[in-house]
């Protein structure tokens, strides 16, 4: 079923899908109307009771606005005497066993239990029975369960019968007596098992590793994109003292829907490592970034014509494209070097890609059939002692290089590396610049399906580090192939994409939140 | 940076909330005591196994046949314990979890640790009407035991059920496979001289 099927909401015409049911045709016609065990990317339960509405001529007084399937001329009112009666009682019974704790619960400040109960609540309850009180345990390494703050709206378990297909929880028990559980000995424990704290509407829910770190309303958001897999998720950062909190998913229907996986949530410990880079390194002591970058200029320029630039498939197009004309303007060739594959997953509806780096569609696009894929011939000519020098723009977290490139590096007289982490490179380097992890930085990535998608800065990059295409603007300038001056990253990418045919048409601001596919035009 | 993890107050000790107070539940659904009972690995035999079949073939979904699978593993393993929860996930094609569900959905499944007979009493309003309270308290005061107890002796368990379907005959109970109808104290009491032994 499909085609329009008008009808109004509150008096609004509002134009709906066929199919669709009423909860969704409000809330996508950005009419508030209050629900919790709806959710856009579930199966429909219709338990909760919250989402009544009034349709006219209708003999029940209200009805479930999501399990109400639109027609063609019904009149939906979703804020009658008779709606706020049935809303006000639907709280009232929520509420009944509930223990009043938002003082000592996480989910105080995004909560839809409080924000509801404050919406459209009677402000005062009339229970004084005994309350049921259910169990508080962990479901599994990464999640912990509240049941007495639960309201068994079942997104929980449906998410993981129908997204992850695990099947880890159901409600047990009945009635009042009805709790969330796992069977015992097979905790919730998938790649996806995260996404349940999201989805859950209170604070039964919540994750083990945010748990009581930070109050959500000083927490600062930022949208940007996952870089743990070829996927590319949206997220959003949220962060506080200059310290990552939290990561969440941001919907995106073309990319991860709702979801994100566990990987990408708790992968970012290596961005506040100690062993961050937090200032440019000359022969293994801490120098000043101008001195390293006229001092990496100056060598590279004594090997022009052999010199080696290598690209990480974590760089930014932005960093990349730059790289690509450094190597031009040295004479020198380029490469592309990434993680090997980590396996990825495929779950019901979602899926974890293999590659573990989240812009080797971008970079291979800059740098272009003969300099991206494969780093091979450049490291050959390296140990051969064709090219001398080497540039490497690393930044890729949790990777060993491997012994070829390491020793094709050691035979090079002249090894700059910029990069973000210690560790063999830096170690074998004779120059280092400190570079900005992926959350400190903006520019674009794409992701394995061609989505250009824009990274946004969270966090400022530690001490003395900058961003990779800050630094380069400034080793191209040192050579004296750089006349722009110090440019943003989006002035950097409206350069890229005129120059790389791949990249046409497209920049910062018309990615916009969601991103756009590489190589299609922009819709009129 | 990071405050110290605070532990939440245990599952099973007693919490109180509410302007009365209120109290973890009593295990009135034995879901404690199946889940605290080690997990005993579970069977069926050819025969069962095909039994399973014929009874699945009688749906349009193998998870359709749940309940009836369920009684299966009863009957075969003397109650519903973990093992044989997953045993009959793996019949019927659903997790562990949703059987788990399911099972303790419903009372009258007989759970780890129910003894020898099983007593239902209904509780629901019809009986309730008809005396079923009274019929309960002589059976609690004659057995010595509670809702979702058993007698030490491991003769008897007591528990209070919804509607067992026979309103018109309330107050009924339910010992093992047959309901006794109409009941009253003094029933009562030859009930448990009669079938029970007691
Ligand atoms: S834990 Fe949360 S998502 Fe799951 S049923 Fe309870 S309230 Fe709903
Ligand atoms: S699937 Fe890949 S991009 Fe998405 S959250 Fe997981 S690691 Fe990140
Ligand atoms: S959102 Fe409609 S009943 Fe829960």
């Amino acid at each position: 079923m499909s085609g329009a099927v008008n009808m109004t909401v509150d008096g609004r015409p509002v134009q709906a899908r066929g199919g669709q049911n009423v909860l969704g045709a409000c809330l996508e016609a950005g009419v508030h109307v209050p629900h919790y065990c709806y959710h856009p990317g579930l199966s429909v339960a219709g338990n909760c009771r919250m989402c009544m509405v009034e349709i006219e001529g209708q003999r029940t007084p209200t009805v479930t606005g999501c399990t109400t399937p639109v027609a063609e001329g019904m009149a939906v009112r979703t804020s009658t005497p008779k709606v706020r009666a049935a809303q006000e009682a639907v709280l009232e019974y929520l509420l009944a066993n509930h223990p009043l704790d938002c003082p000592v619960c996480d989910q105080a400040g995004e909560c839809d239990l409080q924000d509801f109960s404050f919406r459209h609540g009677r402000g005062q309850g009339r229970f004084h029975e005994e309350k049921v009180v259910k169990h508080i345990k962990d479901l599994g390494p990464r999640v912990k369960f509240w049941g007495t703050r639960c309201i068994v709206c079942t997104r929980c378990v449906r998410f993981c019968q129908e997204v992850s297909g695990t099947g880890e929880l159901s409600v047990i028990e009945r009635g009042d007596h009805s709790v969330i559980d796992t069977f015992p000995g097979i905790p919730l424990d998938n790649e996806l098992a995260g996404n349940t704290v999201d989805i859950c509407p209170v604070g039964a829910l919540l994750s083990s590793d945010f748990l009581y770190r930070a109050r959500v309303w000083f927490l600062r958001a930022t949208p940007t994109v996952c870089a743990t897999c070829s996927k590319g998720c949206d997220i959003t950062v949220e962060t506080l003292e200059g310290e990552v909190q939290r990561v969440r998913p941001r919907p995106n229907p073309d990319v991860n829907e709702w979801w994100m996986c566990d990987r990408g949530r708790h992968d970012l410990d290596y961005v506040a490592s100690p062993d961050r880079l937090a200032s440019a390194l000359l022969e293994g002591g801490a120098s000043a970034t101008s001195d390293v970058v006229a001092r990496v200029a100056e060598s590279l320029r004594a090997h022009a014509g052999r010199v080696a630039v290598l690209v990480s498939a974590w760089q930014t197009v932005e960093a990349a494209w730059l790289a690509q004309r450094l190597a031009q303007a040295l004479g020198g060739r380029t490469a592309l070097v990434a993680r090997p594959d980590v396996p990825g997953r495929v779950y019901p509806r979602f899926r974890i890609e293999d590659d573990a780096n989240p812009n080797r569609a971008g970079v291979e696009r800059v740098l272009g059939p003969a300099g991206g894929p494969g780093a091979g011939a450049v490291l050959a000519d390296l140990t051969a002692g064709r090219l001398t020098a080497a540039l490497v723009l690393g930044g890729m977290p949790r990777w060993e290089p491997p012994p070829a490139l390491v020793a094709a590096l050691e035979r090079a007289r002249f090894v700059a590396v910029v990069d973000i982490l210690r560790g063999p490179l830096v170690d074998l380097a004779d120059a280092v610049l400190a570079g900005a992890a992926f959350v400190e930085k903006d520019g674009v990535y794409l992701n394995s399906a061609g989505r250009a998608q824009r990274l946004r800065r969270a966090l400022d990059p530690p001490g003395e580090a900058l961003c990779e295409e800050l630094l380069l603007q400034r080793l191209l300038a040192a050579l004296g192939h750089w006349e722009a001056g110090e440019v943003s990253a989006g002035a950097v990418f409206g350069m890229a994409a005129a120059a790389v045919p791949a990249l046409a048409g497209l920049d910062h601001q018309g990615l916009g939140e969601l991103g756009r596919l590489a190589g299609v035009a922009p819709s009129q | 940076m990071r405050p110290a993890w605070v532990e939440p107050a245990a599952s099973n000790q007693p919490q109180r909330y509410g302007p009365r107070g209120g109290t973890a539940h009593e295990d009135v659904f034995g879901t404690e005591r199946t889940r605290s009972a080690e997990e005993v690995p579970r069977r069926f035999s050819e025969a069962v196994r095909a039994e399973c079949e014929e009874i699945c073939g009688r749906y349009p979904q193998r998870r359709a046949a749940l309940l009836p699978l369920l009684r299966v593993a009863e009957r075969e393993f003397g109650c519903v314990d973990l093992g044989a929860m997953r045993l009959v996930a793996e019949v019927v094609d659903v997790s562990p979890a949703h059987v788990w569900g399911v099972f303790s959905f419903y009372t009258h499944y007989r759970r780890p640790g129910t003894g020898r007979h099983l007593v239902q009493v209904c509780r629901t309003l019809p009986c309730e009407l008809r005396g079923a309270r009274a019929v309960w308290e002589r059976l609690r005061s004659r057995l010595g035991v509670g809702d979702g107890e058993t007698t030490p002796d491991g003769r008897c368990t007591l528990k209070r059920v919804e509607c067992l379907g026979s309103c018109g005959t309330a107050p009924v109970v339910q010992v093992d496979d047959d309901y006794h109808e109409g009941l009253t104290p003094e029933a009562v009491d030859r009930l448990l001289a009669g079938v029970l032994g007691a």
